[in-house]
């Protein structure tokens, strides 16, 4: 019978998993159309992969010291997203939070994941849920990288 | 961490996720005619997706109550909607949505790290997978939706979720 998967073991594998999609997915869409606003409604997918470098920042840094950074008003937030105006720079956020956030993780005492705290998202959470909401974020906007790829003729499955 | 705290965390990722508005939010307001609309480009309606949600969910919600239902290939996979029949994939996506809820009250959230197929996955493994399968197809509907010209939903509170990112 196998060691049972630890819930830290999880939350690893499943931030790995979806960092890696979203990569391999950003890399995959042509440059010409990584800043691209398809119908002007979307969003361009460079901004998409930066927020979740932004969001993965916020939840290792909340979960590291206990304290939640400031949120960005909406137009800090807006200028800080359009700053990343390469794959280049977007990914190096992004990889660089998602290792602070995997360091985190592997830091955490598993008996504490059950903990509640209502600090960081203004509602009661636990560390568990808060460790977990990185990786269902980049799932959530890797879909839309891949939805975009469509929309620009591209059906292949870049995810291996 | 007590199976009864995992199983609130996985219900509530289901129901009210913490970063992006709830299913009932994203689909519950969409006319037939909205919800099978298919944008040039688009290789799936919303109501596709759903149906496609509901696939999985279904097959795995009744894998972790111990049945052997078969896997949704093919056209199971992504059944084709036309405007007349979406109230039922939403209906179904949504009660599916209770299914699995209901796995994760007393005492069946004691079963959520048992191990009952071969291929070393917990419950918990199964029912997060559906909980990020969910949230890739319903990133893609909110997409639609602004394609559509549909955002933000009808009840769309972006202050109770935490990272307003449609």
């Amino acid at each position: 019978m196998p060691a049972p998967l630890s819930l830290k073991d999880h939350l690893r594998a499943q931030t790995e998993r979806a960092h890696r999609l979203l990569t391999n997915d950003l890399k995959a869409i042509a440059l010409d159309r990584q800043n691209a606003s398809p119908g002007g409604v979307a969003r361009p997918a460079l901004h998409i992969v930066a927020e979740c470098a932004m969001v993965n920042a916020f939840i290792a840094d909340y979960l590291r010291t206990g304290t939640a950074a400031p949120r960005p008003s909406p137009e800090e937030r807006e200028t800080r997203l359009r700053s990343f105006d390469t794959a280049e720079k977007a990914l190096a956020c992004l990889d660089q939070a998602t290792q602070n956030l995997l360091q985190t993780i592997e830091a955490l005492d598993e008996s504490t994941l059950g903990e509640i705290s209502d600090q960081p998202l203004g509602r009661p959470v636990t560390r568990f849920a808060l460790a977990e909401l990185p990786s269902v974020h980049m799932m959530y906007h890797d879909g839309q990288l891949n939805y975009l790829q469509t929309l620009h003729g591209d059906s292949v499955n870049h995810w291996r | 961490m007590e199976p009864t705290l995992l199983a609130a965390d996985l219900g509530r990722s289901l129901q009210h996720p913490q970063d992006y508005a709830s299913p009932q939010v994203l689909i519950g307001d969409l006319t037939p005619d909205q919800a099978t609309q298919t944008p040039p480009g688009a290789p799936y309606s919303i109501a596709e997706n759903v149906a496609h949600m509901h696939a999985w969910q279904n097959y795995i919600v009744r894998r972790v109550r111990g049945e052997n239902p078969p896997r949704p290939d093919g056209e199971a996979d992504w059944p084709k909607v036309e405007a007349d029949a979406w109230p039922v994939p939403v209906a179904d996506f949504l009660a599916g949505i209770r299914d699995f809820e209901a796995l994760l009250t007393a005492p069946a959230a004691g079963a959520l790290l048992a191990r009952p197929y071969s291929d070393d996955h917990t419950n918990a493994n199964r029912l997060l997978n559906i909980a990020l399968h969910n949230a890739y197809h319903l990133g893609q509907v909110t997409l639609l939706r602004r394609e559509l010209g549909l955002w933000p939903p009808e009840g769309d509170d972006e202050a109770a979720y935490t990272t307003n990112c449609p």
